[in-house]
């Protein structure tokens, strides 16, 4: 077991080196440096350009060396924990991609926790009771939740939420909680907001996983050793979960890894909509304005993020299946 | 023990074990219900093996579910006894058929006192536990031992049933084993809260022929260690020669012919047992299942009135054996069948009683 993780843990390195040169490559694609666009960007709207900044800031990133270099000066930096500088902004990456990429977290995992809570107690429910009234309507919740888009959803919750509670919308923080330092209360304002995006990221992913659990666990209900275990005396619900639900989970739990792209996507429109200050909307709006090293350490973050998740989601399936670990 | 085993004729009430009483198990599905077990009656003594032989899909398996109330939740038991004698020294028995499918009572008695093992050792095990945390799960159930106590225990069954280095294969993985050594361990686990009766359910058809003997040997040498009952469904006659004393012919739900061993293949009465008995695949020839008769076994839905092996009989009586359904005559003390080229019978309920 120690094995196979370790081994799953340095299959991680060429594959996180890969993503960087995809993200370099990605910072690399609008014509010219973006050192002479500022340039441009400054003049244009008639500012003073400082050419002391400029050299200081060309020396810095290498921009007059050749390109291997650049991504060496930009990866080691970013190792660093210097992500460089966005332009449109005016200030350093870092200063505004970690509360972002914190909130999206924060997002992203009640989504998840709510989703397979959801799914879990529903399938399970309805391949224990198939055919049976609840049975079918959780089917047909799950497909409209499956067919319904999520900023439709987004924007009846949002009204729901305005003219039956009162609460203001739209946002994860109330106004005045926005510029506050962190506190117990943000928190707590915090929570009281998230149940919408948690809700309209989340249910679309929840119908599926509740197929996906239903159908699992069917099938496993009648393998030979459910039947081996009755016929041991072993009561009904320890053999449930002991046995076939724990079987059914398997594919479950192998697609943890891959949703957590389709979540943050997922989110981007979502949070445009419900004008979220997670790391979606700050992704779209930089690649539109080209803010080039803003963008590639966003790209660069998430895809690690993604890479960590697919790493403990199979770290998962393994002390679940122990047939993985020896292959 | 040595007594029940050879002389049949002097079986007591005492050392009856189980007793089915007209047992009719049925079950619900969209195309009508199957009547899986239709009326039969038999009885399990003491460290007897009563094999229990018919071709597929004539109720052999049911049987034996009904017998553990495992016969699934489209099942149904809807009429009949299956009285259980727990103890060899006489008093009440248990009516299994009556008892709830998930209660605590029939839960005691599953594993501790009955124990089955399948055809499948391979899906029979569950693959992400290993072999011993699944037979640890019922010492440490029925016998109320810790932990390391059930993994003694545990042990000691592997090594009883011929599993080398047991203390090292308890903590393998089902996948890990070849499929003999899986029914071994099987056989383990169903044998570790040492049962009175051991229901073993076509245990060899998917094994090798070399493992095929060797099993059914350390079945019979367990038997004579531990005396604990079996029921052997089989498709092979060359089985039953082997391991049984006494043998019950199933066709479509009932019991056609049941006689002890020996009687039963000098003095073969069903004109079903005798077709099976033309094609006797011997064991080891590859063929298990018995292809010997005429036609085939009728749609499920729509048994035939009166004999239901009328369609497929040489010696059917036209106007008798379509109309009328014969019930068990007693040819000799121990032999019994149900065909009405040896008379009419007794008991006009169909449930007549063969001891
Ligand atoms: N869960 C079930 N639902 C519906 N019908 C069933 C079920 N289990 C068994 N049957 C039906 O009951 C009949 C008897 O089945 P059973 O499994 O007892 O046969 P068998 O004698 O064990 O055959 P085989 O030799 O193939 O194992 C068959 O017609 C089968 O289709
Ligand atoms: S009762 Fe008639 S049909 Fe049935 S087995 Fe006997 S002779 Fe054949
Ligand atoms: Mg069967």
């Amino acid at each position: 077991m120690t094995g196979y993780v370790l081994r799953r843990c340095l299959l991680m390195i060429p594959t996180v080196f890969l993503i960087s040169i995809i993200s370099f490559a990605i910072m690399q694609l609008p014509p010219g440096d973006f050192l002479t666009n500022y340039m441009i960007q400054l003049e244009a709207s008639g500012q003073e350009v400082d050419q002391a900044m400029i050299e200081a800031l060309r020396m810095r990133y290498g921009l007059d060396r050749p390109i291997y270099v650049q991504y060496f000066v930009w990866i080691k930096s970013f190792l660093r924990g210097d992500f460089g500088f966005s332009f449109e902004w005016n200030r350093p990456v870092n200063q505004l991609i970690w509360e972002r990429l914190a909130l999206t977290v924060a997002v992203t995992a009640a989504t998840m926790l709510f989703s397979w809570v959801v799914a879990f107690l529903i399938g399970v429910y309805s391949a224990t009771h198939p055919y049976s009234v609840g049975d079918y309507m959780a089917t047909f919740v799950g497909f409209i939740g499956l067919a319904t888009p999520n900023f439709m959803l987004a924007l009846v919750l949002m009204w729901v939420a305005y003219s039956y509670f009162g609460q203001s919308v739209g946002g994860l923080f109330s106004a005045e909680f926005i510029d506050a330092p962190w506190s117990w209360a943000k928190v707590w304002d915090m929570l009281k907001h998230l149940w919408i995006p948690v809700i309209v990221i989340g249910t679309s992913g929840t119908a599926g996983l509740i197929r996906t659990l239903r159908a699992n666990l069917l099938d496993e209900l009648n393998k030979p050793y459910v039947v081996t275990a009755v016929a041991k005396g072993v009561p009904k619900m320890r053999v449930l979960f002991k046995y076939p639900v724990r079987l059914a989970l398997i594919p479950f739990i192998s697609t943890v890894g891959w949703s957590l792209p389709g979540l943050i996507s997922g989110e981007t429109i979502t949070s445009v909509v419900l004008s979220l200050p997670t790391t979606g909307p700050l992704l779209l709006r930089a690649l539109q304005s080209q803010d080039m090293y803003l963008a590639g350490s966003f790209i660069m973050l998430l895809s690690i993020l993604t890479v960590i998740g697919t790493l403990i989601s199979d770290i998962l399936l393994a002390v679940t299946d122990p047939r993985i670990r020896f292959d | 023990m040595q007594l029940i085993l050879t002389g049949l004729g002097e079986v007591d009430s005492v050392s009856k074990l189980l007793e089915v009483r007209n047992l009719k198990t049925h079950f619900e599905t969209e195309e009508g219900t199957v009547k899986a077990v239709n009326g039969v009656t038999f009885d399990i003594h003491r460290g007897q093996t009563l094999g229990v032989v018919g071709e597929s899909g004539c109720g052999k398996s049911v049987t034996a579910q009904s017998i553990l109330r495992i016969e699934g939740a489209r099942g149904k038991i809807v009429e009949g006894d299956i009285l259980f004698y727990p103890d060899p020294k006489g008093g009440d028995p248990v009516n299994i058929a009556k008892l709830d499918s998930d209660g605590q009572e029939i839960r005691a008695i599953r594993g501790k006192e009955i124990s089955i093992i399948f055809q499948e050792p391979m899906t029979s095990f569950c693959p992400v536990y290993t072999i011993g945390n699944q037979i640890m799960e019922s010492i440490i159930l029925h016998q109320k031992a810790e932990a390391l106590q059930a993994r003694e225990r545990a042990v000691e069954t592997l090594r009883l049933v011929g599993i080398p280095k047991p203390e090292e294969r308890i903590d393998e993985y089902p996948h890990r084993l070849s499929g003999g050594l899986r029914q071994r361990a099987m056989i383990a686990m169903a044998l570790s809260c040492h049962p009175q009766l051991l229901i073993a359910d076509e245990p060899t058809t998917a094994l090798d022929v070399t493992i095929q003997a060797q099993i059914l040997e350390l079945m019979r040498e367990l038997q004579r260690e531990m005396g604990m009952a079996i029921m052997l469904i089989t498709h092979s006659l060359g089985v039953i020669a082997e391991m049984a004393q006494r043998v019950i012919v199933m066709y479509l739900g009932r019991i056609v012919e049941d006689a002890e061993v020996n009687e039963l293949f000098d003095n073969p009465k069903h004109p079903y047992t005798r077709a099976l008995m033309y094609c006797v695949p011997r064991l080891g020839s590859g063929i298990e299942r018995l292809q010997p008769i005429l036609g085939s076994v009728p749609d499920p839905y729509n048994i035939p009135t009166g004999c239901s092996f009328y369609p497929r009989c040489p010696e059917f009586i036209e106007g008798l054996c379509d109309v009328e359904a014969p019930t068990p005559v007693k040819i000799s003390e121990n032999h019994s069948v149900s065909c009405f080229l040896y008379g009419k019978g007794g008991a006009a309920d169909g449930s007549g009683h063969t001891d």
